[in-house]
């Protein structure tokens, strides 16, 4: 599968803290990818990392080209949405839809008119007087109005009601997404993305601690349910969390141990990222 | 092409009021100068007496470049509010991040900048001169006095080069501070400048006075060249123009412009 993102030996300090710790991570072509951590975990200075917007140390290249010797043509083949919906305030929506259009040799002028055409957006209305759900879809709809190969997403839903959240990834999967498209998505709302990815990597205090297909996680991660009475039989199996309830406990164990009559069931991608995280 | 008109439209359509608050401020003064004009030709017609051009059709030249230089001070002010936040506005206001990742040069973002908030309010300046100095001439065609506006336009002229050393000095320096300081960029450059005059002041009287250092606000201004308003009676393109230290005011202006850049470019990496 070709590779679009190469990383390699990334690290990143601001002063005495360290952000990136010896990042390496190939993301290829045709993928929908989450990026998930903990508050300050270090998702946001990764993808501004990738884009070459901060300095660093090691190396990213985005198809098999370093990101330093992109410059500014970079961003002709890869999209941002920053996690601050940051849309100039003075600009009307129309005004901000023109500017990006004459800006892009990748826009899309039929798609940005059925995507627009779509929306409820106040053409007319400076950007400065949307409510934060509006600014945010007008400015997915501005990135999806371009024909990007990489969309890198950062928080994109926070602060935003469940509404607009459903129809953000509505927007992506519906017109945007296909075999030829790369998507990182950084959250920590690993739950809303849960169904829409291919794979994800978690991160914590700057290190990589897990980077896996979702659908081998959940073939390999089993929760295993027993009496109390049983929690040694359980407890053998190291079980990465332990819960225990109305006379059962729960253990959520990596590998297919065989554990009678125990019950069994898949566990979510939240379950394994607080046990890998939490370790 | 596309990108670069891209460029300048949106720099003007965010900074628009700013261009044309000076016009319609000078449109209200000169309508309450007017106005009031008119109630005294009412009230007492006799105190009323209209300047006459004695047959010397310079005096319209002069009197619209100085007409031009009482204009420039109130563009002046707010050319210094839209290059204070050329490189830092939108960082203040949250949108950095949306114009960095576009596909376009930083040299081309930072040039339309420069170009729009140093030297784009002078075209209004010069439309307004224009308007007045056609006015003017019609004024005084009515009034039987000649009709003057090859020299009254002359007078525009001079006055809107003034204007542009003026720009490309100070607004240079300002454009340079806004790359360097997050906000205010204006008070903080002043401030930094007025450190540096006291500092090179401690200096010279440490060494008692045996090394010239230079004076930072009248070096500054003598780049900028002679405002000539002690020869506005024989105010002319040579005099306008000075001599060749306008050519080391265009020097100074490339290189706050590439200096700015260089910084915004650098400032980007630090975000």
């Amino acid at each position: 599968m070709e590779q679009v993102i190469d990383v390699k030996g990334l690290s990143k300090n601001y002063k005495q803290v360290r952000a990136l710790v010896d990042v390496g991570l190939q993301i290829p072509r045709g993928r929908i990818i989450g990026l998930m951590g903990k508050n300050g975990a270090g998702k946001s200075t990764f993808l501004k990392c990738l884009l070459g917007l901060l300095k660093y140390e090691g190396s990213i290249s985005f198809f098999n080209k370093p990101v330093s010797e992109w410059k500014h043509d970079l961003y002709s083949h890869v999209a941002f949405i920053p996690d601050v919906s940051g849309l100039d305030p003075r600009l009307t929506v129309q005004e901000t839809i023109d500017f990006t259009a004459d800006l892009n040799p990748t826009w899309n002028a039929d798609k940005a008119k059925r995507l627009f055409a779509k929306s409820d957006l106040p053409c007319n209305q400076k950007v400065g007087n949307l409510s934060k759900g509006m600014k945010t879809k007008l400015y997915l709809l501005l990135t999806l109005s371009k024909d990007v190969d990489v969309l890198l997403l950062d928080e994109p839903t926070l602060g935003l009601d469940i509404v607009f959240r459903k129809e953000f990834y509505d927007l992506l999967l519906g017109d945007f997404f296909d075999e030829s498209k790369t998507v990182i998505i950084s959250t920590h709302q690993v739950a809303e993305v849960e169904n829409i990815l291919h794979d994800v990597v978690f991160i914590d205090q700057g290190y990589i601690k897990l980077h896996e297909s979702v659908d081998h996680l959940k073939n390999t991660w089993k929760i295993y349910e027993v009496p109390q009475g049983r929690e040694d039989e359980l407890l053998a199996f190291k079980p990465r969390s332990l819960a225990r309830s109305l006379g059962m406990v729960r253990g959520l164990v990596e590998g297919n141990p065989s554990l009678s009559d125990a019950r069994t069931a898949v566990p979510n991608l939240s379950d394994i990222f607080v046990a890998v995280v939490n370790n | 092409m596309n990108q670069i008109k891209a460029l300048f439209k949106s720099e003007y359509l965010k900074q628009k009021s700013t261009y044309w608050l000076p016009v319609w401020i000078i449109v209200g003064i000169t309508v309450l100068l007017l106005l009031v004009a008119l109630v005294a030709a009412i009230v007492r017609p006799e105190n009323i007496q209209i300047m006459g051009l004695d047959s010397q059709p310079e005096y319209l030249r002069i009197g619209i470049y100085g007409l031009m230089f009482s204009f420039s001070t109130i563009f002046a002010m707010f050319l210094a509010l839209m290059a204070q936040g050329s490189l830092n506005k939108e960082k203040q206001l949250g949108s950095e991040l949306f114009f960095r990742c576009q596909p376009v040069s930083v040299w081309y973002v930072t040039g339309t900048k420069y170009i729009m908030h140093v030297y784009a309010n002078s075209i209004l300046l010069v439309g307004l001169g224009i308007i007045f100095a056609i006015v003017i001439s019609f004024v005084s065609l009515f009034f039987g006095m000649g009709f003057y506006l090859g020299e009254a336009l002359f007078g525009v002229l001079l006055g809107w080069i003034t204007y542009l050393k003026a720009a490309m000095v100070f607004g240079s320096l300002l454009f340079l501070f806004s790359a360097i300081f997050k906000s205010n960029a204006f008070m903080k450059g002043a401030a930094t400048l007025g450190i540096l005059e006291g500092v090179f002041a401690i200096i010279e009287s440490i060494f008692r006075h045996q090394i010239n250092l230079p004076n930072v606000f009248a070096t500054l201004a003598s780049i900028m060249g002679p405002i000539n308003l002690e020869n506005i009676e024989e105010i002319n393109v040579a005099l306008v123009l000075g001599d060749y230290r306008v050519l080391f005011g265009l020097l100074f202006a490339i290189a706050c412009y590439a200096t700015a850049t260089f910084i915004y470019s650098y400032r980007a990496k630090e975000a």
